[in-house]
């Protein structure tokens, strides 16, 4: 009896299987000459990566770390009380672009990625189809999530394009592949978590990347004395990208949606030397107990750190600056919705320093969020609660797109159609440790609600007790309420564990 | 043309010398990709985990690969004493030791980074030092080349053992790349 599959046709269809796992990536076609000339408003986002508010005089930071962006403000709509879904950039980013906490869209590790799902479901996506869309970031974590939405995204500008020097090989030995071959990459030449698997290949790499930073050191050394900019092995000055944006975006295409994500003030802290010093002054922040998460950082050191932050935020700031007089001159902030955010906030206190740690503290998820429209010449102040996830169904919203049913977000105070009765809750998740398919085992999540934040905690070793605070009377997270007030910790936490559930993270 | 006959490796020596390149690159990269595993495991498919650690695993391949070409080459290259007639102990054996400093570099860098060209020259002569003293110890002792030859049998079989998850990386690279 002759066999209906030959064995040849089974290694054939055998072949096509990863075909059907992994979706090629498609490249939308350029936008239709015609919308070049219309007059659409463009659409730009601007990120400044681990840019915590509470860092910001325009939010009531002592030090003057950003005139640039309190001149910006001027002219914008100032959410007082916006915060990232995430503490660390691919979670955060991830929701920005998605409109989805991370419970939802599962980037929640370093370097991750959204489920497939989410490939189509983004911010470039909902722009209108004959609209143009372009993106540029310095860090590879953002770059990783915008190769998933590649398919959606017109231009999308390579991070070495604006760098010194990008060591990356996966995007152009396995552009097919890039997120894993990343990863793979990462492990095979730089190691991290682990030592380099390759033993000799590695080592030649660490010695050309050293030839290369000494290089890249006496060109750049004298203008960055505390170190040139980077974060993993990629070198960059943040004059590149601001001149890149300063010639492009007056001839970008109307209309457009533009995603910058440039990395300072993210560590390592590397500013200009006309910024260093800038802040050396009598300012002691207030002393906070130790964190359950501590690292057992004295507060010298975390001043010292918070510093050396401020420095790097004020030369992103003095970058910026730059860019908002060109935009202010070429008369962009006249036909453009310009957006000023950051994907993740950064601590200084509690014995922490930076953002990868499980805890959501403030400093960490409390964003800037500076919105100016077409026209706007006065400042507009908005105190409610608001998330990230609401960027995405503000934008529908402003361009005529019904918000997508998937979304978790609410349009933006000062953009709704029509109020809303109760106002969102509003949500930050932390889960690294947890798997990307399954339960989140291993979270925390603060719920943001009225006057109130509860930070939960769940399945660590020494799961520490829910947090509660009275943002309204408590900005700084000093007193917890836990204890004194039960029932609304009970409440909150009852909200928080529903929505996990709903999320089938149980 | 009387080079190359003169000098010619047996299949055998060859499988031999190339079985003991594998084993230390290949060892190395194992354990790295099993350090980090429980990590990914957490963050990926079936699917893209088999991809991730294919990767490293193609590159183990090509790490041999490149040192026993390059060896074998040598053994062209160099007077035939000094290495085509011990191919199978000298080569092993130098590649063992290459690997041993490369791992005690891995496991310092940090370290060594930070080292001047005071403490840099004695650890590069240390280097240069284990070297000859090895390759001379080998060509002055029969009964140690006939040593090393033996453990180099036992690692065919392991050779054979990486060959077929290489090859199956490789398989797995390509398709995920097509």
């Amino acid at each position: 009896m002759s066999s209906p599959i030959t064995r040849r046709d089974f290694l054939k269809l055998i072949s096509l299987l990863p075909l059907c796992l992994q979706p090629l990536p498609k490249i939308k076609a350029e936008a239709p000459s015609s919308f070049q000339d219309s007059d659409k408003q463009n659409i730009l986002i601007f990120v400044f990566d681990a840019l915590s508010a509470r860092h910001m005089p325009v939010f009531g930071y002592p030090r003057n770390t950003t005139p640039n962006l309190a001149r910006f403000a001027e002219r914008a709509i100032v959410y007082h009380s916006h915060h990232s879904g995430g503490n660390f950039t691919t979670s955060g980013t991830a929701s920005l672009l998605t409109g989805v906490y991370p419970w939802t869209h599962r980037a929640i590790h370093l370097h991750g990625s959204v489920l497939e799902s989410f490939c189509d479901r983004n911010i470039f996506s909902t722009y209108p189809k004959d609209g143009f869309t372009y993106a540029y970031t310095h860090n590879l974590l953002a770059e990783s999530l915008l190769q998933q939405f590649r398919s959606n995204i017109d231009l999308f500008k390579r991070t070495r394009e604006l760098a010194i020097n990008d060591p990356e090989y996966s995007d152009r030995l396995f552009a097919s592949d890039y997120n894993d071959s990343l990863w793979s990459e990462q492990l095979i030449l730089r190691g991290g978590e682990t030592k380099p698997s390759s033993l000799f290949g590695s080592l030649l790499y660490r010695f050309l990347r050293l030839s290369r930073e000494r290089k890249i050191a006496s060109v750049y050394g004298p203008q960055f004395p505390h170190g040139i900019p980077n974060l993993d092995d990629v070198y960059f000055i943040l004059e590149d990208a601001i001149n890149w944006l300063i010639t492009e975006l007056p001839a970008s295409r109307k209309p457009s949606l533009g995603y910058f994500h440039i990395l300072p003030p993210h560590e390592p802290y590397c500013p200009r030397k006309d910024c260093i010093g800038k802040f050396h002054d009598d300012f002691i922040p207030i002393a906070k107990p130790p964190s359950p998460f501590s690292d057992g950082h004295s507060d010298e050191f975390l001043n010292k750190k918070r510093m050396e932050y401020d420095e790097y935020l004020a030369y992103a700031d003095t970058e910026f600056g730059r860019l908002y007089d060109s935009m202010v001159q070429k008369e962009t902030l006249d036909n453009a919705i310009v957006i000023v955010t950051a994907d993740h906030g950064e601590l200084f206190e509690r014995g922490i320093a930076g953002h990868v740690t499980p805890t959501l503290y403030e400093p960490l998820i409390h964003i800037p969020l500076l919105i100016s429209v077409p026209g706007q010449t006065q400042r507009q102040d908005v105190y409610s609660h608001t998330s990230c996830v609401d960027l995405l169904p503000t934008l529908a919203n402003l361009t005529g797109q019904p918000v997508p049913g998937w979304v978790e977000g609410e349009v933006l105070p000062g953009f709704r159609n029509e109020p809303v009765q109760n106002e969102p809750s509003v949500f930050a998740v932390e889960a690294k440790s947890s798997s990307k398919q399954g339960a989140l085992k291993k979270v925390t999540v603060a719920l943001i609600k009225e006057n109130y934040k509860l930070i939960f905690y769940r399945g660590y070793p020494k799961t520490p007790a829910p947090e509660l605070y009275d943002l309204s009377n408590d900005p700084e997270e000093l007193q917890d309420l836990a204890s004194t007030k039960p029932s609304i910790a009970a409440d909150l936490q009852q909200e928080i564990e529903g929505k996990l559930r709903l999320t089938h993270s149980f | 043309m009387g080079i190359f006959k003169s000098r010619r490796l047996s299949p055998g020596d060859l499988s031999l010398s190339f079985g003991a390149i594998a084993f230390p690159v290949h060892v190395w990269a194992i354990i790295n990709i099993l350090a980090i595993l429980p990590a990914w495991l957490l963050r990926l498919s079936i699917w893209e985990l088999a991809g991730v650690i294919s990767y490293p695993l193609v590159d183990a391949l090509l790490e041999s690969c490149i040192l026993w070409i390059g060896l074998v080459v040598l053994s062209f290259v160099l007077p035939k004493k000094w290495l085509a007639d011990k191919f199978v102990a000298l080569s092993s054996v130098l590649v063992w030791l290459l690997a041993a400093w490369a791992a005690l570099v891995q496991f310092n860098y940090g370290r060594i980074l930070q080292w001047g060209p005071k403490q840099m020259l004695p650890g590069l002569l240390l280097v240069a030092f284990s070297f000859g003293l090895v390759f001379w110890l080998v060509q002055r002792y029969g009964r140690l080349e006939g040593w090393i030859k033996r453990l180099t049998q036992g690692f065919v079989v392991l050779m054979y053992f990486y060959m077929i998850f290489d090859l199956l990386g490789m398989a797995v690279v390509i398709l995920r790349n097509l």
